[in-house]
């Protein structure tokens, strides 16, 4: 203490802080403050003379010496950061228009959706031009688990909330998307590879159609290519129009010429192709120019077999991202579902794994909802089971070919096949659909009377069986309701007319569909009553069928009637079906492992009581 | 600025300043364009003060921190010079003193239930160092020795700016924050 000062004023850099003067401090802070050391860091600097112990006295009552000030200039060395840049898209960037170029605009916009509305009717869906972000609720992109570097996880999280896109950039819709289904475009917007499996009828190509118009928007993608079942091409370019106007699309069909002059055009961002055309144009996919930043395969249960050409051809685009959509990723087996992630993520899932491995592995890039769940509000769905007997000539019939046929597969012994026993069970069929001989059908009786009063009350109804000779008969009957079909013999070109007209013409009460047709693309919600004339052999094509009525925009409950001929075949295939039913639930809620995976060699020839013959021993089912 | 056509003269940046109890303050700066899209985002490493620091910032600890530490950091590591800065709470307004660009404290109703145990950081400051200005459903303030600053709420109005949801972007920090800070990695 060679030198003694009375105090010490320290003065810090901002003006703020300026009261922040050592006699303001208590002497028990002055102690610490020689704790810490601050002196000495104080004192070491150049102008000042070193002080071993300094001395404070607060009181101002004694002072020995001329007191000397110090300025202490604290150093604090600014906290380290990180930083990322984000690439900025033109396409984003909102024009600020002068004020009244703003309120004319604004005038367009209205207009603009209510032409919108008029040529683009939806019948079953009130429109709604209200912002998305109305409801208060902000979907925002999540990154997918796969995403490992900060820089790329943080890009979606600092993306405004989905709402504030669409606001921003003065998207419009022909009505407001529900929440679950703004979840479902963040869900794709972000992933790479994806299955969106939403139960039919919500909303699945409105969401896959307006994450592609916010992926384009955003520049993230340029040109995509959607593959769908061919009859569906006209219902997405429908959907394109209603959701996306502004987007140009391309169909890629035609001769061989113009379809090679399609796959190379650069000016449509979007391009629609068709499964059966893959193989046909398989010398262009190949091409090396050929590139898409995203590829959509819709119904994507096509490519369930791994080994078919299309599978192969479709999984060798290529690409960047890969999105697939299907109500029943997993139709028989979950053998399915790992054909599907070929085309998504190669090698990602095997057909090995355990149910809970796989529910696991796919957890973060299947988004699955099923309308208990979403859409509470929604009208039920009631089903009805038409158990009916046969008529006497019916049974008659029956008998006699089941008796002969199970005598004959005995017969075959050893040599006996799985198709022989197929054969018998469409035979047996047919019977319980209509006698071969005299067209007697219980079913058909039930039916007309249905219809009686659906007609009645001015309804509509939807006829599914698998064959079209059944629906041929059904037509011939039913004709005072003036029924349309639509099946595998009505072409292509006709199909879009025959649903107009279902649709508008008040006289039309009935549409006549096969499954294969008819189970998938369609949209029917004003029919409120579904016949199931004869089972299908998958409870989930049977599913798609039914969700061609009970879908978004259904104002009524759906009355689905299964009809099926009691102690017929159709009853043990029905049981089989139930088991068969729980296989999706099982795997997507991952507990436990379902018994019965689909209907398999055993179970066929057990359908007559046969044992599999013992060739077949030791194959897998 | 208004008059400004070029894409980056239209950005907007938003500073946030959160704590977390025991771990520190966290600071994230995004800087979006015109459409509240990101153009750049930063964020500090866990800042935590020194015991001299306590002693000697007293009840202008947090200010100390958060504006003149943890914001002028983010500021002036930027790429994009921003029209203006919005921030979410007034002890960052500081920053305001080292950095030459008007900084506003926004204040008005949020619907964020974004939290991730962040919490804002406290202020002791009078209100009558503030300037401030009611526009829409938002309140802003700046300090009362930098009051020009309030003049950039008329370039947000004739901008656009005020179309946006000028609350939002401090969700987006906060969602980031806890992206490169894990709770489990912090703590």
């Amino acid at each position: 203490m060679n030198e003694p000062h009375s105090a010490l004023t320290i003065q810090v850099s901002s003006e703020y802080y300026q009261h922040t003067d050592l006699q303001q401090l208590p002497s028990s802070n002055l102690d610490d403050l020689s704790s810490l050391g601050l002196w000495e860091q104080a004192l070491s600097w150049d102008a000042l003379p070193r002080m071993h112990q300094p001395c404070i006295d607060l009181s101002g009552a004694v002072v020995r010496q001329t007191p000397k000030v110090f300025a202490i200039q604290l150093s604090h060395p600014l906290p380290k950061t990180i930083g990322f840049s984000f690439p900025e898209s033109p396409h984003w960037t909102m024009k600020l228009p002068a004020p009244n170029q703003e309120a004319n605009n604004a005038d367009k916009t209205i207009k603009q959706e209510d032409s919108q509305d008029q040529s683009a009717p939806d019948p079953t869906s009130e429109p709604d031009h209200s912002n998305p972000n109305n409801n208060g609720k902000k979907t925002r992109l999540t990154p997918p688990r796969n995403l490992i570097r900060l820089e790329d996880r943080l890009y979606y999280v600092l993306q405004p909330p989905l709402e504030s896109i669409v606001q921003n950039a003065k998207l419009t819709f022909p009505f407001q998307p529900f929440p679950y289904q703004m979840d479902g475009i963040a869900f794709l917007y972000s992933r790479s590879s994806a299955i969106l499996a939403d139960e039919m009828g919500l909303g699945k190509t409105m969401q896959a159609i307006t994450a592609i118009r916010m992926l384009l928007l955003s520049g993230e993608i340029r040109n995509t290519l959607l593959v769908c079942p061919k009859p569906l091409v006209t219902n997405w370019m429908r959907e394109f129009r209603q959701w996306a106007p502004e987007i140009p699309i391309a169909v890629i069909q035609g001769d061989s010429s113009k379809r090679a002059w399609v796959w190379s055009n650069p000016q449509a961002p979007v391009k629609i192709a068709n499964y059966e055309l893959m193989l046909k144009d398989s010398a262009i996919i190949d091409d090396e120019s050929l590139y898409f930043d995203l590829v959509l395969l819709d119904e994507a249960q096509r490519i369930k077999n791994r080994n078919s050409t299309t599978s192969e051809i479709v999984r060798s685009i290529p690409r960047s991202r890969s999105w697939a959509l299907t109500g029943t990723p997993i139709e028989n087996s979950v053998e399915d579902l790992v054909s599907i992630f070929e085309f998504l993520s190669p090698g990602h899932l095997s057909g090995d794994m355990h149910l809970k491995s796989l529910g696991h592995a796919t957890r973060d890039h299947i988004l699955r909802r099923t309308k208990d769940k979403v859409l509470k509000d929604m009208p039920p769905r009631l089903y009805r089971n038409a158990d009916l007997e046969l008529t006497a000539e019916q049974r008659a019939s029956y008998k006699t070919a089941e008796e002969e046929g199970i005598v004959h597969l005995a017969d075959l012994g050893e040599s006996v096949t799985v198709q022989h026993v197929f054969e018998l069970v469409l035979r047996l069929k047919q019977i319980c659909n209509f006698d071969p001989v005299t067209r007697s059908s219980s079913k058909l009786e039930r039916l007309e009377a249905d219809m009686e009063e659906i007609i009645a009350s001015g309804q509509k109804a939807i006829v599914f069986s698998q064959w079209v000779s059944t629906l041929d008969v059904i037509r011939d009957k039913l004709a005072r309701f003036n029924p349309v079909e639509y099946h595998g013999r009505i072409p292509s070109s006709r199909r879009d007319g025959v649903i107009d007209r279902f649709r508008n013409d008040p006289s039309c009460g009935l549409i006549l569909m096969s499954y294969g047709a008819g189970a998938v693309g369609l949209n029917l919600q004003f029919c409120h009553y579904v016949f199931l004339f004869d089972r299908w052999w998958n409870p989930a094509v049977e599913d798609q069928a039914i969700n061609r009525a009970h879908r978004l925009g259904v104002k009524k409950a759906v009355t689905v009637t299964r009809m099926m001929a009691v102690e017929t075949i159709e009853q043990r295939i029905d049981s089989v079906l139930s088991e068969k039913r729980e296989l999706l639930r099982t795997l997507f809620a991952e507990a436990g492992t379902p018994t019965n995976l689909g209907l398999n060699r055993k179970e066929i020839f057990g359908l007559f009581g046969l044992n599999v013959p013992s060739r077949f021993k030791g194959f897998a089912a | 600025m208004a008059s400004d056509n070029g894409l980056s003269q239209k950005s907007l940046g938003f500073v946030s300043v959160r704590q977390r109890p025991d771990q520190g303050y966290f600071g994230g700066y995004l800087l979006v364009n015109s459409v509240a899209r990101p153009l750049e985002f930063h964020c500090t490493v866990p800042v935590q003060s020194t015991r001299a620091q306590s002693i000697l910032f007293g009840p202008t600890l947090e200010e100390f921190l958060c504006g003149e530490q943890i914001a002028r950091a983010l500021l002036s590591r930027a790429k994009v010079q921003p029209q203006v800065v919005l921030v979410d709470a007034p002890a960052v307004l500081c920053a305001r003193q080292w950095i030459d660009l008007p900084i506003l404290w926004i204040t008005g109703e949020s619907a964020s239930s974004v939290d991730h145990g962040f919490q804002y950081p406290g202020c002791q400051r009078h209100a009558s160092q503030y300037a401030q200005t009611t526009q829409g459903p938002y309140t802003f303030a700046c300090l009362d020795s930098y009051r020009g600053d309030l003049e950039l709420v008329d370039w947000m109005i004739e901008a656009g700016a005020m179309e946006l949801d000028l609350k939002e972007p401090f969700e987006r920090i906060v969602e980031a924050l806890a992206e490169a800070h894990p709770r489990s990695k912090v703590a």
